[in-house]
């Protein structure tokens, strides 16, 4: 069909709507009409709305949508309109009526503003019998997507009671429209209604029913126990019409958290369990956020000093209350951390902003892709660690990335890319920045750690690429790289590694020479309370964080083999290199070796390390506080604990250890 | 194989335009009948059991709601999206509630019509029931 076809199919059916109209309002003027009849009347408005709309004509579509509004009011409140009322409404039929002749004959119809303000003036405020029966706004409670509420979709499952503890992982999304998405309250809907068919939908704030009636922003979140991951669910409904932006918000721990243990403390467990559909949201200044968390590792702190203090006889009702506890904590600090997740996403734009001065500055083309925005992460975990990232940046740009004509000579692309990846890989979170520049070259970099005198020939032949190619975090040395012009990495990686290890995290470097640099930080998801051996070595008491270790090990004096200058041990097939601990640290020659010492065996790259201890005193919680200059610049050190009782012990970074004791 | 829809709509001229739109859309969906209100619209769906409704919302006899709750009656299954004009969101609400399973807005655009359609029947005829 062509569009003089549609204007005549419109033109003829928008008389027989007016001609429906006129008769209707004319015959109301006679006698009361019936509520079909009304009906009629409604729909007539209804659909010359509708049709002028889709042909585009603006002022026929308005004034016919205030003459629906009007009829709608009438049509719901049954109280017929004044004869004053009437004769307004056959007064915008008549000119409905000139106006249609108007675009049936080629012309533009005129706009009638002051006919569409009289209609206004009389039609009931934006339909406000709907809004009577509609629950307020956050009165969402356990069932409002049930059947009940009036805003409730058909096949979105009631969250029963048997939701409380179905064990599945609970998360949350948040859903923004598009600005301008018409009917948003109806797109929430569908939009609930096809994660429904996905996940189990808890809860939804703000409330569904209220949507409609209530001003609504076009932003909504949504509570789900599901088995699938937040990311998932988020771009299944990113993908869907209207949606500009969908992203998993906290990952909540499944609603039973460890209350498996003890019978008594199983009823008081499952009350304090998250209630993920209790909604609604509150803004926190970040610094009270801090605070509560401060508060809560000093909580655990005193709560471990008082297990040590006290004797408590097992099955006592004292142990009973300490685990009591101990689970109410563990879930508080839970809560917590999950409170202060933050997406990556949030940070893009500054990130963008940086790669685009600094290529502009240097002038040079710099592409940037960052992914895994969607992936949350502690607060302040994030804002630490976009210093180091932005350093990065800033070395792969002036360092690493060539300029165009070196690049089109090398066959490169004359823009260079940079790729920043953020994921989380079980306990773990993985910050990956690769460069498609020039590469560092390792040998180079033994060179120049050689000829400053920063490890022996013997070392330096002993080190691996990946391990030379660490060479460039010592302090001093990336400076004499750049002096002496090698295959360029710029300053400062010391202190992008040592930014790194102040989060308990570790910093690794691969690279192609010629194809470019990758820095990956991996790192925990929160810095401030994390488990750690504890271990003593040459008197001193040092923390090892769990999500480093691999296992203890007893190793005795007699596996122990010399090796090119090292001490090794057999482990199945596996040769792991022996760092004595006290001797590395405090630089006491190696004492006799007890008949077995423990150790703590961990891996840096492929290569396995037992790291021996004179004693391994537990395994415990801890907080953990930046080391203060000149600590920092320290590279065995990953920060400082408080221990149970006040003292505080260094948190050794075993990844860093292993490296220094190969270039020692 | 193609789409096979049903369009309700009471103005032929929408019917025409939704036709229009689905017909020029490469092959993707065949226009197998039409109804002019919720009754009709009934009888028809039961008669030709199509892939996809589109149904208008306000028309004669029967409204889009009640036929779409009707229609979902005889068929859990079935794939129903209103075309409704602007306003009266609450209505649009309540036939969402009722089973529809997406809707659109008019005035429309044939990208808006297609892009809405596709995510309601992603995999193509043999995903409807």
């Amino acid at each position: 069909m062509d569009s003089r076809e549609f204007l005549e199919l419109f033109t003829s059916e928008s008389r027989e709507h007016l001609e429906g109209l006129g008769a209707l309002l004319a015959k109301a003027r006679r006698q009361e009409l019936a509520q079909e009849e009304i009906n009629d009347l409604f729909r007539h408005a209804h659909s010359l709305k509708g049709m002028a709309a889709s042909m585009g004509f603006q002022p026929i579509a308005r004034l016919s949508h205030a003459m629906e509004d009007l009829l709608h009011g009438w049509r719901e409140r049954g109280a017929a309109p004044s004869a004053a009322t009437l004769d307004l409404l056959l007064r915008a039929t008549d000119r409905l009526s000139a106006q249609v002749e108007t675009v049936a004959a080629g012309g533009e119809a005129a706009v009638e503003a002051d006919l569409v303000g009289a209609l206004h003036a009389v039609a009931p405020a934006n339909h406000a019998a709907l809004e009577d029966g509609a629950p307020a706004a956050g009165a969402f409670g356990s069932g409002a997507l049930g059947a009940g509420a009036p805003g409730a979709a058909a096949d979105v499952p009631p969250p029963g009671a048997a939701g409380a503890d179905d064990g599945l992982p609970r998360l949350e999304i948040e859903v923004v429209l598009r600005p301008g998405t018409p009917l948003p309250a109806a797109r929430a809907m569908v939009i609930l209604k096809r994660l429904a068919e996905q996940a189990r939908v808890l809860g939804c704030s703000p409330d569904p029913a209220a949507m409609a009636t209530k001003g609504f922003a076009g932003r909504f979140r949504v509570s789900l126990a599901t088995t699938l991951p937040g990311e998932r669910l988020a771009s299944l409904v990113a993908a869907l019409p209207d949606v500009s932006e969908c992203r998993p918000l906290a990952a909540h721990a499944a609603a039973t958290p460890s209350v498996a243990a003890a019978p008594s403390a199983a009823a008081s467990g499952a009350e304090s369990a998250p209630r993920p559909e209790a909604l609604g949201t509150i803004r926190v200044p970040t610094e009270k956020m801090d605070r509560l968390l401060d508060g809560v590792g000093e909580l655990i702190l005193h709560r471990e000093r008082l297990k040590r203090a006290l004797v408590v006889e097992p099955g006592s009702e004292a142990q009973g209350f300490l685990e009591a506890l101990e689970r109410t904590m563990d879930l508080l600090r839970d809560t917590v951390m999950a409170m202060r997740l933050i997406p990556f996403a949030s940070l893009v734009p500054r990130l963008q902003r940086t790669v685009r001065d600094l290529a502009r500055r240097l002038g040079k083309e710099v592409e940037l892709e960052v992914r895994g925005t969607d992936v949350a992460l502690d607060r302040s975990v994030l804002e630490e660690m976009m210093d180091p990232l932005e350093h990065i940046l800033r070395n792969s740009i002036d360092h690493g990335i060539e300029d165009a004509a070196t690049r089109r000579a090398a066959g490169k692309p004359a823009a260079g890319r940079i790729e920043i990846e953020l994921s989380r890989r079980d306990d773990r979170v993985c910050l990956r920045a690769s460069d498609d520049g020039r590469g560092i070259d390792p040998q180079a970099l033994r060179r120049v750690a050689l000829e400053k005198r920063f490890i022996t020939r013997e070392a330096a032949e002993r080190l691996s690429e990946d391990e030379a190619l660490m060479l460039i975090t010592i302090p001093g040395l990336s400076t004499a790289v750049r002096t002496t012009d090698i295959s360029g990495r710029g300053v400062g990686m010391d202190v992008v590694r040592t930014r790194v290890q102040k989060l308990g995290g570790r910093l690794s470097i691969r690279s192609r020479l010629g194809a470019g640099t990758t820095f990956e930080m991996d790192l925990p998801p929160a810095a401030t309370v994390t488990r750690a051996f504890l271990c003593r070595a040459a008197g001193e008491v040092y923390a090892v964080p769990v999500s480093m270790v691999q296992t203890t090990l007893n190793v005795r004096r007699e596996a122990i083999l010399g090796s090119q200058g090292e001490q090794v041990v057999q482990r199945g097939d596996e040769v792991v290199t022996l760092l004595p601990l006290g001797a590395l640290l405090a630089g006491a020659a190696a004492p006799a070796p007890a008949p077995a010492t423990p150790a703590l065996l961990y891996r840096v790259g492929r290569r396995a390390y037992a790291l021996a201890v004179d004693e391994i005193l537990g395994e415990t919680e801890i907080v953990v506080k930046p080391l203060k200059h000149p600590l920092e610049l320290l590279p065995q050190y990953a920060g400082a604990a408080i221990l149970n009782d006040g003292r505080i012990a260094l948190i050794l970074d075993p990844a860093n250890l292993a490296l220094a004791s190969r270039a020692a | 194989m193609a789409i096979r829809v049903l369009i309700v709509d009471d103005a032929m001229f929408m019917r025409s335009m939704i036709k229009d739109i689905l017909t020029n859309a490469g092959g993707r969906y065949e226009v197998i009948g039409e109804a002019s209100n919720g009754r009709e619209a009934i009888a028809r769906f039961r008669e030709l059991r199509p892939d996809l409704v589109t149904m208008d919302i306000v028309m004669p006899q029967m409204d889009g709601i009640e036929a779409t709750r009707e229609i979902l009656k005889l068929d859990g299954g079935a794939n129903v999206v209103i075309c409704s004009a602007m306003g009266q969101e609450a209505l649009v609400v309540e036939s969402i509630s009722a089973g529809a399973k997406d809707f659109i807005v008019k005035p429309f655009t044939s990208e808006r019509v297609l892009q809405v359609l596709a995510k309601v029947l992603p995999g193509g005829a043999s995903a409807a029931s």
